[in-house]
């Protein structure tokens, strides 16, 4: 293995959140993440001596990732489940702009979920790590499904914002 | 419920299409941001440290791989555990269980059942299953491993444990005790990932190439091919030669000691193997928090071309309590996992270092998938367990050479 291939394997770790969350934006999917993500690794691992350095890397990868989703759309014969290519762009446009930010709020979460209410942390638990269906969620904690939906929708928003808070009191921009 | 932002109505699936969430961020670009923050939140909440989050039973394991290869000055990673999907979400393919036990995801499942996209399916010990009007992808896993940990030995492998359906497969069959995956329609009926041809291996080396991509099936293993007009097909006792699949109508092939018995439908053409394969193994941080019944780390290395065996220093952690079929094969002391191979390493639960040398052309039946495996290419190496949490330490990964 070339020196350039290692540094961009490496460099291409440091990206991976970005990625992620790009791919997670437009499939929202966890397995089909995964996957896409694989995919990306191994097109820019075969690709690396196309990579300008003069360009940021995350945006490089963010541009590999698009051409990624945008295949599995066409292979997946998924269409109805699958954004349309123009609102894919768009998202690829708005995760290259957040890279850093999207790291940095992976850095800060840890904490900001050690904040919150045993009950609260349970809920992520359940939805996130366990990735329960809501429905089952709502029967588990006997609510209704509407709760579930809007706690989870403001849990995620008062995560949002408590990492925003903490990168800025890091003095990340 | 209709939520108020069209965001986390994407997010949480309320907006199915995602026509909704289009208009709005075409009318609002600047929101695309917001959307992209949200979800990797979302991404990253899956690969959090479960002790974050206070919960009892952490399912947490990992993995670090050091190769002191030649070629690779070193490979280091972690994986951690990943759960299993849930059952019975939405849609998928509808399972009919023939004979055996079947289990989905650990759980024993009912003689019919939807299974949902993503599932992991394994068949038990002469089980048979029908997997009909596939309308997502399904990935199947174990059958063969669950056959050998019977102590009927043999190098009995379905694809590495994983097969495909892509959308659009209409009916699989999947039988166990004959070790075979038969699309019952034509192969041309069936689509992208797994076209449903099956090449059956009752012994020997079978080298399967497709445009450009080779992978090698080893005897006992069953792999699905791809065939398409001008595909190619070969076995070990053909090397130097290749086999031309001639149409899409072939429904499956029996192949035993070379060329003789090469159905009359294929057709010897040319040649090539691979001189040496390079592996490619993904970034560890990866697969933070996740495991599937695979999983990739590291870095890319080459395999020379004198290569005999992959040699593995592992041990097992644990096995989760709360997940003991994910654990357990034959015995009921949760004391032995497997390692997918054409002959399955047995590891004893707590005891300590093992090597374990998993043989070429075996590995190639770890690579990730179905695609190239020609020289010089970079494939992922695929370390698989027959379930998904098993905790297992890798510390040492070697490439094994003929001797000269």
């Amino acid at each position: 293995m070339t020196q350039p291939l290692l540094e961009v394997n490496l460099a291409m770790e440091r990206e991976q959140d970005a990625v992620r969350a790009f791919l997670y934006a437009v499939t929202r999917d966890r397995d089909v993440v995964d996957e896409l993500q694989q995919e990306v690794a191994v097109e820019a691992l075969r690709s690396y001596h196309r990579y300008d350095p003069a360009r940021p890397l995350a945006a490089w990868l963010i541009g590999i990732a698009r051409n990624v989703v945008l295949r599995w759309r066409q292979e997946s014969s998924r269409a109805r489940r699958v954004l349309a290519p123009e609102t894919v762009e768009l998202i690829a446009a708005a995760a290259e702009e957040v890279c850093d930010e999207v790291h940095e709020q992976r850095r800060h979460l840890v904490d900001c979920i050690a904040a919150l209410p045993d009950r609260v942390r349970s809920l992520l638990e359940m939805r996130y790590f366990t990735n329960l269906p809501m429905t089952d969620i709502a029967a588990r904690l006997g609510r209704n499904l509407a709760e579930i939906e809007m706690s989870l929708v403001r849990l995620r928003r008062a995560l949002r914002r408590c990492v925003e808070r903490r990168i800025k009191d890091a003095g990340v921009p | 419920m209709s939520g108020p932002d069209p965001i986390d109505d994407w997010l949480d699936g309320r907006d199915e299409d995602g026509e909704r969430l289009g208009a709005h961020l075409r009318a609002d670009p600047r929101r695309a941001r917001e959307l992209v923050l949200t979800a990797g939140l979302i991404d990253s909440l899956r690969h959090i440290d479960r002790t974050v989050l206070a919960l009892p039973s952490a399912r947490r394991g990992w993995l670090v791989v050091v190769a002191p290869l030649a070629v690779a000055a070193a490979l280091a990673g972690v994986m951690m555990l990943r759960p299993d999907p849930e059952v019975g979400v939405e849609s998928g393919l509808r399972l009919e269980r023939g004979s055996g036990v079947v289990l989905i995801n650990g759980a024993q499942v009912p003689p019919t059942m939807v299974v949902p996209p993503g599932a992991v399916v394994s068949l038990g010990l002469g089980a048979e299953a029908w997997l009909i009007d596939g309308a997502a992808r399904l990935h199947l896993s174990g059958p063969a491993l669950l056959r050998t940990a019977s102590g009927s030995g043999g190098t009995t492998l379905l694809d590495a444990g994983r097969l495909e359906i892509a959308t659009g497969a209409s009916e699989v069959r999947v039988a166990t005790a004959e070790l075979t995956v038969t699309a019952r329609n034509a192969a041309c009926a069936l689509t992208a990932s797994f076209t449903g041809t099956t090449l059956v291996v009752t012994s020997g080396e079978v080298v399967v190439s497709e445009g450009g991509r080779t992978f090698v099936v080893t005897a006992g293993a069953t792999h699905a091919s791809e065939p398409e007009v001008g595909n190619v097909v070969a076995t070990s006792r053909t090397r130097g030669r290749e086999v031309l699949i001639d149409d899409c109508t072939t429904q499956a092939w029996s192949i035993d000691e070379g060329p003789d018995n090469i159905p009359p439908n294929l057709t010897i053409i040319t040649a090539g193997v691979e001189s040496f394969l390079r592996m490619e193994f993904i970034p560890a941080r990866t697969w933070t928090g996740r495991f599937a019944p695979y999983a990739q780390i590291g870095r890319p290395i080459e395999v020379p071309g004198d290569a005999v065996a992959l040699r593995l220093r592992l041990r097992v952690e644990r096995c989760l309590p709360e997940a003991h079929w994910n654990c357990i094969l034959a015995n009921a002391d949760r004391s032995r996992v497997f390692l997918i191979s054409s002959q399955p390493a047995v590891i004893r639960l707590g005891s300590g270092w093992t090597e374990v040398d998993l043989p070429f052309p075996t590995v190639p039946q770890l690579l990730h998938g179905k695609g190239p495996f020609v020289p010089g290419e970079m494939r992922r190496l695929v370390i698989t367990t027959l379930y998904a949490d098993v905790a297992l330490d890798i510390d040492d990964l070697r490439i094994v050479r003929s001797a000269p």
